[in-house]
């Protein structure tokens, strides 16, 4: 069985994005219990270019947060191509060189072999797995001795928190930034549009697939030639994620998947404590670090005044109102009414 | 040469009781097909109403010799869809799994993968093998040179490949049928009803793009992957599914059929299949590799 | 994308006054500071990765020049050219100078900027989101651009600064993120 996080706080772990070795000094600074990344290439979620990190990057990366009591999770979550399944194989392999304290994956290949060769590394079901139900989730920490699975953006806290009484693993919970409308690792919309996808290249709704054109007084913002979204002059564009778009259907124009907007659950930090929830994640690898520290900032301390028995959803609120400056948010499918 | 088998995939729209005796009912008498997977893979809120029609269908189907496999939901999320994925898994009958759930209670017993579970490669295959899988039908964005290599890596599998109809490109948690018409998912009043093959999303500028299926994302486009058997033979390929419309889904085998024994060409399928009122143009980009919406040889 | 009008420019005046006098040798000082670079970190020349030899053509609206840029390590090597000279690059980013220079010492975030249309792209954008996440791995100073260190450093990076910033008030630039 692999050892247990070593910086695991009594109360919720927040679990912070880095791009970039500079994001990750970042996060570790701002007082992130724990950090994720990924290697620059196809085997993780957020393969865009100048993103990740070189195993030598990953190594430098692991010493920094850990002289600082962070801990490092390594996400290799896409699915291995076939026959090319070694370049899966080699990360996890180079991440448990690294000294990392845990391997993300959704693949069975790279959970099999990650489970099989290095059964030291915690392994963490990345929500690209999109697992559930307690007999998904049992199943695979019976299968691979998965500890923790970071749950798809598609369940209520009311349903979080009945699984948790149903399993045996930590649950990791998204609770800031970009957020999926369809469920994680199931959705081939972006590769219907363009031919790349999260599954087969690691990205979603690739900027090289991306044209801005001007028609008139309005812009078009297009996905592989698709129309995603229209702007009037003057007004704020937007970019054009698949799932965010306005389309026409039932005789009616509207956002039909959702609205652009991105997730945050600051305030119902304190009911996804008391469902039993383990670990917070805030989402944004492709993010600057200056986003990175602040938003950090906001929730460390969130969780801090939660610890002392207060209510921080107010401190958060204003701490995180800069950081979406106008743009829209959601709690999601936390409360049931999303749906 | 092994002769390239036909299935009728599940069938993803909500579909009436009364629709589904008289569409499956010809099915039996006439397709020309081996294998047909039932069961509502979709939503769990329609189970109340088409589970009344599964024993009649199955005992109909396997009157006309084909080989019944009942497929479960794709996206679990109830107790009741839980519950279904349970009852299902406990049958004799063969079971396609569409859901990691739904593998945890049927491994060790035989079961078919469905294009819902996730199988890119061949580590993954072998992994299922291991745990009793004897058919697979792979996600549809997989090109067929990963299928291939996944075939050539798993001799004793059976590879599917969906080959007709509007592709399953995504499931969520949330229901766009509902939210299109301004309702919520627990109390949609089942409005998917109203579109037998999903409903059509077009963009700004209308051009087609995708069609909605309750919490189902489906192309617009319509699948038609138009291979001969030598060729599928030639990349490991065992079986084609072809997934129901409403449109004559006999007469949509008959074709399929008369490719693989060469009484036709790929053209002439082709022109058949476009004469007929399908709800969207053929697309087949995803097996090279390419934007599933585009035809391959443009 | 068309650019909105106005913002963080440099008064029209000044834009006229400038294409009379002569260019000064920015270009080769510039490559200079590049080439410099890529022995300090090799590590940014590495991330960009193949998108180092792509040409990037910098346009500030408000000055007569364009910038090319090839950042490919020890042979990088950037251009000033008149804007009518200016080559088709395969990435162009343009947009007030004031904006331009935010980008690099990280004052602005590039997704914002373009958002709200202070900034253009055109052509390949996979290249400018290599750039752009680089340059952010980066994190340059103005004093370590110019290849200065030690207390030298300091000082010129909280000149640059405090000159900057009282450039973008004065220029009415978006306010920095």
């Amino acid at each position: 069985m692999a050892s247990n996080l070593t910086n695991i706080p009594q109360s919720m772990e927040l679990v912070c994005p880095a791009g970039t070795p500079a994001a990750l000094k970042a996060a570790v600074d701002a007082g992130a219990h724990s950090v994720y990344c990924g290697f620059r290439n196809e085997t993780n979620a957020r393969n865009f270019p100048g993103l990740n990190f070189s195993v030598k990057e990953l190594r430098d990366g692991v010493r920094y947060a850990h002289q600082r009591g962070t801990n490092v999770l390594v996400a290799v979550n896409t699915f291995a191509r076939a026959g090319d399944v070694g370049i899966w194989t080699k990360a996890v392999d180079d991440i448990a060189a690294c000294g990392a304290d845990a391997i993300i994956a959704a693949d069975l290949a790279v959970l099999d072999y990650a489970h099989k060769n290095h059964p030291q590394v915690r392994l963490h079901l990345s929500v690209q797995a999109a697992a559930a139900t307690p007999e998904a989730i049992n199943f695979y920490a019976q299968t691979f001795g998965v500890q923790r699975v970071v749950l798809p953006r598609v369940m209520s806290v009311e349903e979080i928190e009945k699984l948790n009484k149903e399993i045996s693993v930590e649950t990791e919970v998204f609770v800031f930034g970009g957020l999926c409308v369809m469920t994680e690792g199931r959705c081939a919309l972006s590769s219907y549009a363009t031919g790349k996808s999260p599954n087969l290249t690691g990205v979603c709704s690739p900027p090289g697939d991306v044209s801005y054109d001007e028609e008139g007084d309005k812009l078009y913002a297009r996905l592989g030639g698709f129309t995603i979204d229209g702007f009037e002059a003057g007004e704020n564009a937007g970019y054009p994620t698949l799932c965010k778009g306005r389309f026409n259907a039932n005789d009616e124009t509207s956002y039909l998947f959702e609205d652009p907007v991105s997730l945050n659950a600051a305030a119902l930090l304190p009911r996804l404590r008391a469902a039993g929830v383990t670990a917070l994640k805030i989402e944004g690898r492709q993010r600057g670090k200056a986003y990175i520290s602040q938003v950090v900032k906001a929730f460390r301390q969130a969780v801090d005044v939660l610890d002392a028995g207060g209510n921080a959803e107010a401190e958060v609120s204003a701490m995180l109102n800069a950081m979406t400056e106008g743009g829209r948010e959601t709690t999601g499918a936390y409360k049931k009414i999303w749906r | 040469m092994q002769k390239i088998e036909l299935a009728l995939g599940p069938s993803f729209f909500n579909w009436s009781v009364d629709y589904l005796h008289d569409f499956y009912a010809r099915i039996a008498d006439e397709a020309p097909v081996e294998r047909v997977y039932i069961g509502e893979v979709i939503c769990g809120k329609r189970m109340p109403f088409n589970d009344k029609a599964w024993p009649q269908v199955i005992e109909r189907l396997e009157r006309g010799g084909k080989q019944v496999v009942f497929s479960t939901i794709a996206l679990p999320v109830t107790k009741r869809d839980r519950v279904s994925i349970h009852d299902l898994c406990e049958l004799d009958m063969l079971v396609e799994v569409n859901d990691m759930a739904a593998l945890a209670q049927r491994a060790g017993k035989p079961f078919a993968v469905g294009p819902f579970f996730n199988v890119y490669n061949e580590g993954a295959a072998q992994a299922l093998i291991e745990r009793g899988m004897e058919t697979l039908c792979p996600p549809v964005e997989l090109p067929l040179a990963s299928v291939a290599t996944i075939a050539k890596a798993c001799p004793d599998l059976t590879m599917e490949m969906f080959a007709f109809g509007r592709l399953p490109l995504a499931v969520s948690g949330r229901c766009y049928h509902a939210r299109a018409h301004k309702l919520h998912k627990d109390s949609c009043q089942f409005v998917c009803d109203k579109d037998l093959d999903g409903m059509d999303v077009d963009t700004l500028d209308n051009q087609q793009f995708l069609a909605a299926n309750g919490i189902q994302t489906l192309s617009h486009s319509v699948q038609a992957l138009t291979l001969s058997a030598e060729e599928w033979h030639a990349q490991g390929i065992g079986r084609l599914r072809l997934s129901p419309h409403d449109i004559d889904m006999v007469q949509v085998a008959r074709d399929y059929r008369a490719l693989l024994d060469g009484e036709i060409d790929s053209s002439e399928l082709e022109a058949r299949l476009k004469a007929m009122p399908l709800p969207g143009a053929l697309a087949n980009g995803y097996i090279a590799g390419k934007p599933g919406h585009v035809w391959a040889a443009d | 994308m068309a650019l909105k009008p106005e913002r963080g420019q440099f008064p029209p005046v000044l834009q006229t006054a400038m294409r009379f006098l002569p260019p000064p040798p920015l270009g080769m000082f510039l490559t200079h500071a590049v080439r410099r670079l890529s022995t300090q970190r090799p590590d940014l020349f590495e991330r960009l990765g193949a998108y180092k030899r792509a040409q990037f053509i910098v346009d500030p609206v408000d000055l007569p020049y364009v910038f090319k840029l090839v950042p490919n390590g020890e042979h990088a090597f950037v251009e000033m050219l008149p804007k009518a000279k200016a080559p088709q690059g395969d990435a162009k980013i343009t947009g007030p100078l004031i904006v331009l220079l935010g980008l690099i010492d990280g004052t602005y975030d590039g997704d914002a900027m373009f958002f709200s249309r202070d900034l253009v792209i055109e052509g390949d954008t996979d290249a400018v989101l290599a750039l752009r996440n680089t340059m952010e791995e980066a994190d340059l100073t103005p004093a370590e651009l110019i290849g200065l260190n030690g207390q030298l450093r300091d000082v010129v990076d909280r000149c640059a600064n405090s000159t900057l910033a009282n450039l973008r008030k004065v220029l009415d630039a978006p306010q920095a993120g």
